[in-house]
């Protein structure tokens, strides 16, 4: 299946161009949901996360000119980061490793604890869910995923969720709209793609 | 009239299956597991960091982050090159060394300012302070750039050509007033400016300038006075949207916002009210049209203050023994091309302290131990 990323090449573009808009969002969005996959790989480690997810993002900001649109922005900036999480196994030994977004890494340090008995597929694979719908909130705008997670997690009325946000009630509406189609389509796009090659992102 | 959920009521009201297929896939998923936002707003800083290096060498470096603590009682930043923030004529630092002949000169051109400013006729009504981007004077002998420390004659129309342009100005009355991307403005008198396009914020309590100065915007819909506070002002085809930040504006026929309050006035005189808080996306363009700080010397203490000043945030400090020692930590370095809202995440933790950002509030904090 062909999923279309041309809102991310459109975005790319236009931080090439130098469009303050755009590197606004994405400095508003990324870092967010970048760190989030940083800290999910390293077994909580927010010092070696944060060290990681930085250096990713630096060097992929450097080569933003090669990122085609073959995957979405996002993936493509954590395959940049599982790089740097690789390098950083390599160099302290007894991390705890950590498991690959999609289970499949030539290179991923062989750890006996990392094989998986029968039965614990299904629970990697609702673990593999959850994180997808985790890093599209992080990627929407605040308030549309705050919306999103009040009503559907938290289950509170419209009015509530306006009086918390701050807005009318018939923003909040608009937030809830627009959050759930914002949603629909990142989500599928993450769905429908594999984290591209390991190779993507070696710094020059 | 209640304004609530259109469906019918009740704990089983019908959904369609895009809702449903939505809450089982967060319900499954359960809540976002919680950052540590001073982690995220790091990483953050330094994606921006890395955005203003791609742009170019015109784009000033930002002052680093995890800067090393001198003494329990300053705290000292990385110094940046060339320290200029953006556009603008002020370099505090660089201020100090100005040969005394500059500076009289300063003087006698700000008397001579003052002194015109009285009179009638093509008499300065503001001064720009900086420039990001274009702004152009469009006075009747023509189009003309205009550079940080221009003086701009009543009558004059400013714009800003672009989204990325601003301009910051200082009104004759004190006021200083803002300019977004794309913004004409015309300079009718120094507490007086007619909006033609665009948007502006203005602060009538920013320093030089009078508490309580009065400012005026006319706008095709309608005249924005301020009772002295910190507002913006945008034209819109619909008509115009005031929000405001502090104090309260009347807008046309005495229609009053508080602060907290948008109000969109429209072109049939309808009057919408909606709540905007004074920190958020809305504001981010203020944000980056602010002044610079120089922390040299200054206490940590008026650092915050600037800051959740120009970011709309409050303060708060996480017991009230740190609100006394932030009154004697001494910073020291500068702050380069930081914004506002950027800054305390790397000055904190120079001065040995956490900063938390939480639904508008900073919240300044001792580390935890690990």
């Amino acid at each position: 299946m062909t999923v279309d990323h041309s809102a991310d090449l459109d975005l790319v573009r236009r931080m090439l161009a130098g469009d303050g808009a755009a590197c606004d969002l994405f400095a508003e969005r990324y870092p967010r949901a970048l760190y989030r996959f940083a800290l999910s790989r390293l077994a909580g480690d927010r010092e070696l996360a944060s060290d990681t997810a930085q250096t990713a993002m630096t060097k992929a900001l450097a080569r933003l000119d090669t990122y085609r649109g073959d995957a979405s922005l996002l993936t493509w900036l954590c395959a940049c980061c599982r790089n740097e999480i690789l390098m950083a196994f390599r160099g302290r030994r007894g991390v705890p490793a950590a498991v690959p977004i999609d289970g499949d890494d030539g290179e991923a340090p062989h750890d006996p604890a990392l094989e998986r008995p029968p039965g614990q597929e299904a629970a990697l694979l609702a673990a593999e869910r959850a994180e997808r719908v985790h890093l599209v909130l992080d990627l929407l705008p605040p308030q549309q995923a705050r919306a999103l997670e009040m009503k559907y997690l938290e289950h509170l009325p419209v009015r509530e969720i306006a009086g918390r946000l701050g807005v009318t009630a018939k923003a909040a509406e608009s937030l809830l709209s627009r959050g759930r189609s914002a949603f629909r389509t990142m989500h599928e796009r993450l769905a429908n793609e594999r984290l591209p090659s390991l190779e993507a992102c070696d710094a020059r | 009239m209640r304004d609530d959920d259109r469906r019918p009521r009740g704990r089983f009201a019908p959904e369609d299956a895009e809702e449903a297929a939505l809450r089982r896939l967060l319900a499954e998923a359960g809540p976002r597991p919680p950052l540590a936002e001073d982690d995220v707003e790091r990483l953050a800083a330094a994606t921006r960091e890395a955005l203003h290096r791609r742009a170019g060498p015109s784009a000033a470096p930002a002052a680093g982050e995890g800067p090393g603590a001198a003494g329990a009682r300053s705290a000292r930043l990385p110094t940046a090159r060339a320290g200029r923030r953006w556009g603008g004529a002020s370099n505090p630092r660089r201020a100090v060394w100005l040969p005394l002949a500059a500076l009289l000169a300063l003087a006698l051109g700000i008397g001579a300012w003052w002194a015109l400013s009285r009179g009638a006729g093509a008499a300065p009504v503001a001064r720009v302070e900086a420039v990001r981007g274009t702004l152009t004077a469009n006075a009747t002998e023509g189009d003309s750039p205009l550079a940080a420390g221009a003086v701009v004659e009543r009558g004059t129309r400013l714009c800003t050509t672009g989204g990325k342009s601003g301009a910051r100005l200082r009104l004759a009355g004190g006021v200083e007033l803002r300019l977004d991307g794309d913004t004409c403005v015309r300079a009718e008198a120094g507490e007086r400016v007619a909006l033609l396009r665009g948007g502006l914020y203005a602060d009538t309590g920013a320093a030089g300038g009078s508490r309580g100065a009065a400012l005026a915007v006319d706008t095709p819909f309608g005249t924005v006075r301020d009772v002295g506070t910190r507002f913006a002002v945008r034209l819109l085809a619909a008509g115009v949207a005031v929000a405001v930040r502090e104090g309260a504006v009347l807008v046309g026929d005495g229609h009053r916002a508080e602060a907290g309050e948008g109000l969109l006035l429209g072109r049939d005189g309808t009057v919408e009210r909606r709540a905007v808080p004074p920190w958020g996306p809305e504001w981010s363009w203020v944000v980056e049209t602010a002044g610079g700080f120089a922390i040299e010397g200054r206490t940590l203490a008026d650092f915050l203050d600037w800051s959740v000043r120009e970011s709309g945030w409050h303060l708060r400090y996480a017991d009230a023994g740190l609100a006394a020692e932030a009154e004697g930590i001494v910073l020291h370095g500068d702050l380069g091309a930081l914004r506002p809202d950027e800054a305390p995440f790397v000055v904190l933790p120079g001065a040995g302290l956490e900063g938390r950002l939480d639904d508008g509030v900073l919240i300044v904090s001792r580390p935890a131990r690990r």
